[in-house]
């Protein structure tokens, strides 16, 4: 019976379709982080800026009089910031880095799995150049 | 990593370690070879056909229970390309004979491992020292118990014990030196 090595020509196969697999997956991972960490910033930024407009902060000196003042306005400062705040932006924004994090979380094994992976397929690689 | 059982391999190779089924396909391929010949009747199309079930065994890997053989998964995708090809190059023969004929082929290679990694372990208690193999024989083989080796050869229960212990451990020695 003929003698066979298909071990070089499976492994490139296996390296070939590991490697565009890998990538393809680890681009979709950062395309996703990226998405949602740049919506979660960017609607931060707008919610921050309005804020900083509206001079919305400067509300919160009110903690900085005495106590007697304080005493008789907090209520209705607190009502004010938060009333003044852009909630659906804060909301946003907080959902959206929520979801960085959660998405981080849960593809943290799979994602070391894959980095495993590129490690092995630059190791492979310097072996193939080296023989 | 060489020594690693196909199911630990597999295990590796879910966890990234890519590089691990190499060893799985020099373990595989002469095996797997024979057996898509059996069914082709060609070398070329054999060795094209193991090519593409190793490769689509990985592209799978991922799914395959660990704790089942693995190579039963393998001989089965072998089997299952052997006929794909078959198909394309539209050939008159039978598939249900093929198939039949595949699946025996598939538990007679099962067979054979079993069978030839018997025939090296009691080959190798042959070659253990005399009070060694007999005392392995009548606890494994005979199902005896200590007690009843110890009546039999007028020993301590502790002796037979020991005898036990030395005597796989020589085994081991035997069996990994057989290997080397």
């Amino acid at each position: 019976m003929k003698k066979i090595d298909v071990t070089k020509s499976v492994m490139n196969q296996v390296v070939g379709f590991e490697k565009r697999r890998s990538f393809w997956w680890i681009g979709k991972f950062l395309f996703i982080l990226f998405v949602l960490g740049a919506l979660g910033i960017w609607v931060f930024w707008i919610a921050a800026t309005e804020i900083l407009q509206r001079q919305t902060l400067e509300l919160l000196t009110l903690f900085t009089q005495d106590r007697e003042i304080i005493a008789q306005f907090w209520q209705d400062t607190i009502m004010v910031f938060f009333e003044e705040l852009p909630q659906r932006k804060l909301a946003v924004s907080f959902l959206a880095l929520l979801g960085v994090v959660l998405f981080v979380l849960l593809t943290r094994k799979k994602f070391m799995i894959v980095w495993k992976k590129i490690q092995q397929l630059a190791k492979y690689g310097r072996n193939t150049e080296n023989t | 990593m060489e020594q690693n059982t196909d199911e630990a391999l597999v295990g590796k190779i879910q966890q990234g370690d890519v590089l691990a089924f190499e060893i799985l396909v020099k373990r595989y391929q002469r095996r797997l070879f024979s057996f898509v010949f059996r069914i082709v009747y060609d070398a070329h199309a054999a060795e094209e056909v193991v090519q593409d079930a190793l490769f689509g065994a990985y592209k799978t890997i991922h799914r395959v229970d660990t704790t089942k053989k693995f190579s039963s998964y393998l001989f089965t995708i072998a089997k299952n390309t052997a006929i794909s090809y078959l198909r394309r190059r539209k050939q008159t023969v039978s598939l249900d004979i093929i198939e039949e004929q595949a699946s025996e082929e598939e538990t007679f290679y099962e067979n054979l491992v079993e069978a030839e990694q018997k025939h090296r372990v009691k080959e190798a208690i042959n070659e253990l020292d005399d009070i060694y193999r007999r005392v392995i024989t009548l606890y494994y083989f005979d199902d005896l118990s200590y007690e009843e080796i110890s009546k039999k050869f007028k020993v301590p229960l502790n002796t037979v014990r020991t005898h036990l212990s030395r005597g796989k451990a020589q085994l081991r020695k035997i069996l990994a030196y057989e290997k080397d």
